[in-house]
């Protein structure tokens, strides 16, 4: 059976072009996928995850069991985790947070969380990828890496493709800005070499001389700032080099306010490279149901957000929740390690497709269908437009809408 | 040897991420360092070496891969040893330091630790 | 399940009942005749007054722009929370509530329907699946179509019959309603940083302008006969002087039905800031003196407001006029949006003159079943202060006392000291409901005759504070259920989405555009049934 128009659930870009081919209940082959995609699909029943309590294998059902009685009893339970789910399962988590009076985070706050933090402050000038591909002449990476992390960026969305008033890459200018020359840096036109940690003064910098100001900027950077204002229709994306840097929220605000400035001379957009396929609709479906899209707490009864507060990494590193519940992420690889420790100490619920280092400390485990490939959902690509996941496995496993629904209904009980 | 770390994705750390990340595939494309080829030379070593990466937060061994990042620099894919040299102070944004943390680099003798070491190591009293 | 709804003072001016005192009996979801409604419960109203479901007609609720505005402001968030319930789920409100406040506001201040203003249709599945968190209220979107590319191409090849289709494949496709256009060719242009300022201006790269835009979409919704005309922007919203193009934009689409949204945006007099006054007079005039033309109002409310439309080039200007963040959301193909936090300040000369212009629109339109009260929630101002409004239109001393805060000027710039007008509440009904479900084409909502929905709100109503009488509904009927007692949420209750009956394919040729110039497959635009959990389609007779 072949499937077509698939849309993969690894990255922001969210394609929606992928074949997949399924043989005697495997996946056998897969058509426009990048290489993470591919792997993702071909070896997503490798590994996989069994339903435990104590490292010990029981039936699911005694698991979610478990894990309800194990949320029941907790007193400051945190749930995190969500970008790599679909959304309904993401809204299931939202309630179920509301009914335990639990803090709820997602991967974003360790992501682009600095994003939504400029964001609150200036605003955001942005357009769907389409936009780019159809009008950008100028197209700035800025602190992202596309060729290894959103890997088909350039052919879908940006370099490459023949849009409405751009033909192909010729018809473009690429501009990469990095402390390093990554593989993404070799198709741009030009490199622009910035030092760790210089993000924040130097976009400052080209401010203030937009404005006319005399600052210090080196004429590599005011020759930047001269193609920026004299391009037709500008982009920049930026990723990790700006959010996880030092001054992290204060680089983006630099950022989206420099863009907010060009648009004086002429027509420019920036839009964050949203790394798991689903973080932005962990983002939107906790805006929609809380108000905000991240660090939210609820032991009030209403929504309360502060990151630093109810933001995971800083929960656990300072021991304050007695119960969590890691949906589809892997904080004991992905978060600081002294905060490993409590995930061990404290009861750990792990909902996953796959085993995990999380699923390794964990108190109960248990195993989902893999959203995009086992399960149906909506998804939003990083540019904020929903596509629904296709299911093309069947499983006996429960998706992780379905497990969420359970312990709502037995944590309620 | 003194350098800024920096840590991001990669093709093989995602793809060997999706195969399972208790996988040796995972541990040979993650449990990596890039550094400055002259900086290898100045240390002895050569390419697939182990080095301990040392910041004030914890330490990791890892290979060195030969690169053209700056001399300045290292870098090491998103992962679990990446994240021994991290500290969770996030100055109240929710985001740790994940890139640009003073790091000393050096050669050792000991064994690049797989997920299980680190985990034992990390998370006391665990079996 | 029966209902009977005993002694009320009923108003149901479209079946001209005007405060009589009679039973309502319903049954199955809907109202009744005495026989059909067997054991029924009873709700003594001998106190109360009685009058269908609030219909409103232009909101922004639910979709791509509403939760950029919910992420961007937490501020708006922190001071307005609502503790979860037995009944309700928590959240927060203010300008950009979430999903469930919004739904179990509406329904506490007696509203029982609620139409998403402007969906952008790329984001079509975003306005419906937050619909789906929106509960109580029956429900749908309007699809923003007036810079659409094969709008524009088909305007511009004057080929009629295939922008027809194309619209009817577009409401289709993204389960919408009407068809909503915001400043017509002026969202394109600003893809380059531009606007189009006239009727007659030629939109950035396309030979078209917004006149030929609106004919075509108005002759289109017309012959395809649907519910509601075509839900119109107009261009230049915001502009001193902008009274003159609403007025030409209402003249020159006659004969086809047309309706003008939050039109007190659009009815300004004078040149530039320093001579702005109010255009309501006329635009009052001109809605007297066109047939087939309805209108809202967006009546100011001082205080906070959040602005978003799909008016990219406007936004960005009130960006440069306030200060205040900006969001800018381009759509590919199809549309935009932008977003700017804003605050109406009563000794602002031109806020003050504003608020003079929605009142003055709705006492001087002589029929009210052409003009509507809306505040463009939350451009304007917040939803839940229609009671406010209510009580300005019913009492002539509130608006003169209110003139009396708000800056000077506000008297001599505007007509509205001298209109003694006072609405009557079976005024007020057809400007709340009778006359926006009629507008809609929802023969069964905004009326109390037999066979209509049972959606009923009930108020304690006091002259001496109108305003109070009309914030909480002592109960709220929604198909016959008691959903709101008391002003509180006592059912969890899930609403319907209405969607239309076309059914239209595009091309080969279409397809082929849509694959080159999008960057989603053709065959994952539509929205599917899954988010649809509540479907009723109405047809287009």
């Amino acid at each position: 059976m072949i499937y077509e128009n698939v849309v993969c659930p690894f990255c922001g870009c969210l394609c929606d072009d992928l074949i997949i081919t399924v043989e005697d209940g495997q996946i056998t082959n897969t058509k426009n996928t990048c290489a993470i995609s591919k792997s993702k699909f071909v070896n997503h029943h490798q590994y996989m995850l069994k339903p435990s309590i104590n490292k010990k294998e029981v039936p699911v059902e005694k698991a979610i069991e478990k894990a309800a009685e194990i949320l029941k009893n907790a007193d400051a339970p945190l749930i995190y985790g969500l970008s790599s789910t679909e959304c309904e399962a993401q809204r299931y988590a939202i309630h179920l947070a509301e009914i335990l009076g639990a803090t709820i985070d997602q991967t974003a706050s360790v992501c682009h969380g600095p994003t939504i933090l400029g964001t609150q402050d200036a605003g955001c000038v942005k357009c769907t990828l389409g936009e780019v591909k159809n009008r950008a002449d100028l197209i700035v990476y800025w602190g992202c890496n596309p060729a290894e992390a959103h890997m088909r960026h350039f052919r879908r969305y940006s370099v490459y493709p023949e849009g409405l008033f751009r033909k192909d890459k010729k018809e473009r200018t690429i501009v990469v800005v990095d402390v390093r020359k990554t593989a993404s840096a070799r198709i741009a036109n030009t490199f622009v070499k910035i030092e760790p940690g210089a993000d924040f003064e130097i976009i400052s910098l080209m401010r203030a001389y937009l404005k006319g100001r005399d600052v210090p900027l080196t004429d590599e950077f005011k020759t930047l700032l001269e193609t920026m204002k004299t391009c037709e229709f500008g982009i920049i994306f930026f990723g990790l080099g700006l959010t996880m840097s030092k001054g992290k929220h204060l680089n983006v605000d630099a950022a989206l306010r420099l863009v907010r400035d060009l648009n004086d001379y002429t027509k420019f957009s920036i839009t964050p490279m949203r790394g798991h396929y689903n973080v932005t609709g962990a983002g939107s479906t906790m805006a929609w149901v809380t108000g905000y899209p991240f660090a939210v707490n609820f032991s009030q009864g209403y929504p309360v957000s502060n990151p630093g507060e109810f933001s995971a990494v800083d929960v656990l590193a300072r021991k304050e929740c007695d119960a969590a519940l890691i949906i589809a992420s892997d904080p004991v690889s992905n978060f600081p390690a002294d905060s490993w420790k409590h995930l061990a100490d404290i009861p750990t619920i792990v909902m996953d497709p796959k085993v995990s280092l999380t699923s390794k400390v964990a108190k109960v485990c248990i195993p989902v269908a893999t959203a995009g490939i086992e399960a149906e959902g909506t998804a939003y690509r990083m540019d904020g437009i929903p596509l629904r996941l296709k299911k093309v496995l069947d499983t006996p496993r429960l998706s992780d809408a379905e497990v969420l629904s359970q312990l709502i209904e037995k944590v309620m009980a | 040897m003194k350098i800024v770390l920096l840590s991001g994705r990669t093709t093989k750390q995602g793809v060997t991420a999706e195969i399972g990340k208790t996988s040796d595939d995972y541990l040979q494309n993650v449990a990596v360092i890039q550094l400055n080829q002259k900086v290898m030379e100045k240390l002895g070593l050569t390419d697939g070496d182990a080095v301990e990466v040392k910041t004030k937060y914890g330490s990791a061994v890892v290979k060195c891969r030969k690169s053209d990042i700056g001399e300045n620099m290292g870098f090491m894919p998103y992962g679990p040893w990446a994240n021994l040299l991290i500290g969770s102070d996030t100055q109240s944004t929710g985001m740790p330091d994940s890139k640009g943390v003073e790091a000393e680099v050096v050669k050792t003798d000991k064994d690049v630790e797989s997920v299980d070491d680190i985990l034992n190591r990390i998370v006391e009293g665990r079996k | 399940m029966s209902l009977v709804i005993k002694n009320g003072t009923v108003y149901d001016p479209q079946n001209n009942v005007n405060g009589e005192k009679m039973d309502i009996f319903i049954a199955n979801g809907k109202i009744v005749e005495e026989s059909a409604a067997k054991n029924a419960k009873e709700i003594d109203a001998s106190k109360l007054i009685v009058m269908p479901g609030g219909v409103e007609i232009h909101t922004h609720i639910a979709g791509s722009k509403v939760n950029i505005a919910r992420i961007m402001r937490p501020e708006d968030h922190r001071k307005d929370v609502v503790k979860k319930t037995q009944f309700k789920r928590s959240g927060t409100g203010y300008t950009v509530p979430t999903t469930f406040t919004i739904g179990y506001r509406y329904a506490e201040m007696g509203y029982t329907t609620v139409w998403e203003a402007a969906a952008p249709p790329l984001g079509a599945r975003h306005s419906h699946e937050e619909l789906i968190d929106i509960p109580v209220v029956d429900k749908g979107i309007f699809t923003l179509m007036g810079s659409n590319y094969f709008i524009l191409k088909y305007t511009e090849e004057g080929d009629f019959e295939k922008l027809k289709n194309f619209v009817a494949w577009l409401l289709d496709a993204t389960k919408g309603y009407a068809v909503k256009i915001v400043n017509p060719g002026g969202v394109e242009s600003w893809k380059w940083g531009k606007n189009v300022n006239s009727l007659d201006d030629a939109v950035q790269n396309f030979n078209v302008t917004p006149r030929e835009i609106l004919k075509n979409l108005a002759k289109a919704a017309d012959e395809l006969k649907l519910p509601h005309s075509i839900h119109i922007h107009c261009n230049n919203l915001g502009s001193p002087g902008n009274y003159e193009i609403t007025k030409e934009t209402i003249e020159m689409l006659n004969p086809y039905r047309r309706h003008i949204t939050h039109i007190q945006f659009n009815s300004y007099g004078g040149e530039d800031w320093t001579n702005f006054s109010s255009g309501g007079a006329e635009i009052a005039k001109t809605l007297n003196n066109n047939e087939k033309v309805t209108c809202d109002v967006g009546q100011v409310i001082f205080g906070d407001a959040t602005t978003m439309t799909a008016d990219g080039p406007w936004q960005h200007t009130l960006f440069k006029l306030s200060g205040n963040k900006w969001a800018n959301s381009d759509v590919e193909m199809e549309t935009g949006a932008g977003i700017v936090p804003y605050k109406f300040k009563k000794k602002n000369v031109v806020n003050a003159i504003q608020w003079t212009i929605g009142l003055e629109v709705l006492l001087l339109t002589k029929d009210p079943y052409k003009v509507f009260l809306t505040t463009d929630h939350p451009n304007a101002g917040p939803f839940y202060f229609y009671p406010q409004v209510i009580e300005l239109l019913m009492s002539k001393k509130k608006r003169d006392e209110m003139l009396e805060k708000v800056h000077a000027l506000a008297k001599e710039r505007s007509a509205l000291e001298s209109v003694d007008r006072e609405y009557t509440l079976s005024d007020i009904v057809v400007v709340t409901r009778a006359g926006t479900a009629k507008a809609l084409g929802q023969t069964d909502k905004g009326h109390l005759g037999v066979g209509a929905d049972a959606d009923v709100s009930i108020y304690e109503f006091d002259e001496e504070t109108i305003e109070k009488s009309f914030k909480k509904a002592k109960y709220t009927i929604k198909d016959g259920n008691i959903v709101v007692k008391d002003g509180e949420i006592v059912m969890d209750y899930m609403g319907r989405t209405y969607v239309l009956d076309l059914k239209a394919d595009l091309s080969e040729e279409e397809k082929e555009i849509f694959s080159k110039y999008y960057t989603v497959q053709f065959s994952n635009y539509a929205v599917e049934d899954a988010y649809l959990p509540k479907k009723e389609v109405v047809p287009c007779t």
